[in-house]
Parts: structure tokens; C-alpha cells; sequence
């Protein structure tokens, strides 16, 4: 189940994180851009940070998940593909969302999750045919 | 795992690069001559074709609560930019400060909705600072102090930034010319602390329209730019219900 208290306190966070960190931005990249990015690694480290909570307690689900937490307006379509997002193995889960969900290319998705390029394109494939599957299903 | 399996395992592995256009014009071929003779392939990529099509067609997930409260309670401390000189500190009114001189001279429950979008002003400040060191540029060593319009150079160029549509012109005219009359109605006080937050939203304004010189495309700063010109409108009807209760 998505936990919407987090997904809040992790919006909060970068905002109140990009407010800190305005000093770095150096306008090599759009400001929209530079924010998205920031947003995206402080999930991703999180991620890290939920993960190991987690593996201590639950062994359930990353936090990534809770970005992508089905919105309450979203219409049928939407909640389908949402829903089986939630299904996804924790690493797929991020290269899918991360490619097909945010637009980023493989070679930053390498750099972000510390994968090689041809591991982010193999997990993306995974995920898809999974995807596939469970809305086939 | 069955031969027959494995030899569609090599072909739908493809379908991805397929997808997206990245197999070498041998590879395409081949896998478009066994697409050509297997339903079953054929199918696999039109659901992957849909999953990718739809996943990349997801909105935004938009809060479901305000959570500008939670961020101006953290943000209270004025922002120290650090350059190659030394640190300055940015002169930013920060949301807490705002909210607070609101209520202190306003009351609790009159000025809730704009103390609000007063939050939301100085979030626009956010960008409009980053826009300024933006347009300083990495290295240079110069101070960053917030307002990027006084620049050298950037006059003409601002110029060229369409303002706000003719009739949203008309009514912050309006407005500014009533708030202007109404100086005599007003407490000192009031009337100072409504200055300097439209203060505030100008400043944020000019930020914003420099930042468009630079980059008149920026999807992202042309909205923000008709955000920031929607609040000054909102405070300024606000500002103006309060003169309207004091005279």
C-alpha cells in the first residue's frame, strides 16, 4: 500500500533541499530541469535510506513507489498502469519509471543508479515485458 | 524452456531497441522479416508498444494537501550564497517573515488566503535567485544579490519580454492606482507591510523576466512568469478589500 504522508514529506524535502542548494545551480541546465534531477537523487537516496529500514522490518517495497503513488483523480488508464508499476522488482521499477515514466535517457540513468548502461536497458526490458504481462493479465 | 520459446526469447529481447531505434540496419531487417511471419512477436511488441505509450503519458502526481506550510516552517534563515569572494547573504524575505508581519498587522483570520500566496511569492523567489546566479554564470566570482534586472545589458532585452495580457494590465493598473489612493485610509503600518510584499512579488516579476530575456523559450519560466503576474493580482484585490474595510 502507498504511503502518501511520505511521498509528502519527500516533496517537502526537495523543495526545502533546492532552497538550500540554490548556490550550486550554475545554469548549465534549465532551472526545471536542475530541480527534476535534484528531486529524482534525493528519492533515489531514499531509497537507499527506506531500504535498509526496510530489510530490517518488512523486506517490502522501495520507495520509489510512493512517487508514482496512484493519484486519486487519476483516471481508469492511468491507476491500471500504476498499479502494475507497484508490481515491479524494486530495480525495474526504478529504470521504468525513471525512463518511460520521466524521460530520462540510459546514460544518466547509469550514472544516477550506479548501473552500466546495458543493466539499465535490460532491466527496462524486463520491466516493460512485466508490464505487459500484468496488463495483459 | 522449450527451443521454440528460446528462439522468441532473441527476437522479443530486440524489441526494445527496437523500439527505440537503436538496432543496426541488419538486426532490423531480420527481426522485421520473422515480425512479418509471427503473430505471437507481433503481439508481444504492440504490448509493449502500448505499456510504453501509456506509462509515458502519466501526469504529474500533485500533493493531495498544501504542503507550502511544512517547507516555510523550515525555510525561516535568510540564504547565504557562497562565491570565489567570500559569502553574501541574500536579502530574501523568507515565508515564515512574511506570515508572520501579515498576521502581526493584519489580524489572524483576514489575511489567511494571502498569507498563504505570500508563501507561495517567496517560493517564487526561489527560482528568481536561481535565475540570478544563472545569469551571473558559473565562475565569475561576482556577488549574487538577488536582481538580476539591474544588470548591465539586460534593459533592452527585458524589454522585449511580453508583459501580462491587456486586460490582466488593465485590472493590476486599477488596483495599483486605488491601493495608491487609499494611502491616506491605511495605518502606516499596513500600508508599508502591503508595499513591501508587493515589493516582493515585483522583484520577483523583474527576476522572472530577465531569466525569459536570457531564455525566451523556457516553457517552465513563461509560466512561472503568469503565476507570479496571477498572485500580484490576488494580492493586490485582497490589499484592496482591506482599504475597503478600513475607509
Amino acid at each position: 500500500m502507498v504511503d502518501e504522508q511520505s511521498a509528502d514529506d519527500l516533496t517537502q524535502e526537495v523543495f526545502i533541499r533546492a532552497w538550500r542548494k540554490l548556490d550550486t545551480f550554475k545554469g548549465q541546465a534549465q532551472f526545471g530541469t536542475w530541480l527534476h534531477r535534484l528531486a529524482v537523487n534525493h528519492v533515489l537516496s531514499s531509497r537507499q535510506t527506506q531500504r535498509n529500514r526496510e530489510a530490517r522490518h518488512t523486506g517490502g517495497e522501495g520507495i520509489l513507489s510512493q512517487v508514482i503513488a496512484p493519484n486519486r483523480r487519476s483516471s481508469g488508464h492511468a491507476l491500471d498502469i500504476e498499479g502494475a508499476i507497484q508490481h515491479l522488482p524494486a530495480r525495474a521499477k526504478e529504470v521504468f519509471v525513471l525512463y518511460d515514466v520521466e524521460g530520462y535517457s540510459h546514460d544518466e540513468i547509469s550514472e544516477a543508479l550506479s548501473v552500466s548502461v546495458g543493466t539499465s536497458k535490460s532491466q527496462l526490458h524486463r520491466a516493460r515485458m512485466l508490464m505487459r504481462q500484468h496488463l495483459d493479465g | 524452456m522449450s527451443r521454440k520459446l528460446l528462439e522468441h526469447h532473441e527476437w522479443t529481447d530486440q524489441l526494445s531497441d527496437y523500439l527505440a531505434g537503436e538496432l543496426t540496419d541488419g538486426s532490423l531487417q531480420k527481426l522485421q522479416a520473422h515480425l512479418d511471419g509471427c503473430g505471437s512477436c507481433r503481439r508481444v511488441l504492440e504490448g509493449l508498444h502500448d505499456v510504453v505509450s501509456r506509462s509515458g503519458a502519466l501526469g504529474n502526481i500533485e500533493p493531495p494537501r498544501d504542503l507550502w506550510g511544512g517547507i516555510a516552517a523550515v525555510i525561516q534563515a535568510p540564504v547565504t550564497v557562497a562565491t570565489e569572494v567570500g559569502a553574501k547573504v541574500i536579502a530574501l524575505p523568507t515565508a515564515g517573515r512574511l506570515e508572520g508581519a501579515s498576521r502581526s498587522a493584519l489580524g489572524p483570520s483576514r489575511f489567511t488566503l494571502t498569507a498563504r500566496q505570500l508563501v507561495a511569492a517567496s517560493l517564487v523567489l526561489i527560482a528568481a535567485s536561481a535565475t540570478a546566479t544563472w545569469l551571473v554564470g558559473p565562475g565569475l566570482g561576482v556577488p549574487v544579490t538577488g536582481s538580476a534586472a539591474s544588470a548591465p545589458g539586460f534593459v533592452t532585452m527585458v524589454s522585449e519580454v511580453p508583459g501580462p495580457s491587456a486586460g490582466l494590465a488593465a485590472d493590476l493598473a486599477a488596483l495599483e492606482a486605488s491601493l495608491a489612493a487609499a494611502e491616506g485610509v491605511l495605518d502606516p503600518n499596513t500600508l508599508r507591510i502591503l508595499e513591501r510584499n508587493l515589493g516582493v512579488i515585483e522583484q520577483a516579476i523583474q527576476d522572472s523576466r530577465s531569466a525569459l530575456a536570457q531564455d525566451p523559450g523556457n516553457e517552465f519560466l513563461t509560466d512561472h512568469l503568469e503565476r507570479v503576474y496571477q498572485r500580484k493580482l490576488t494580492y493586490l484585490r485582497d490589499a484592496a478589500r482591506v482599504v475597503e474595510s478600513a475607509g
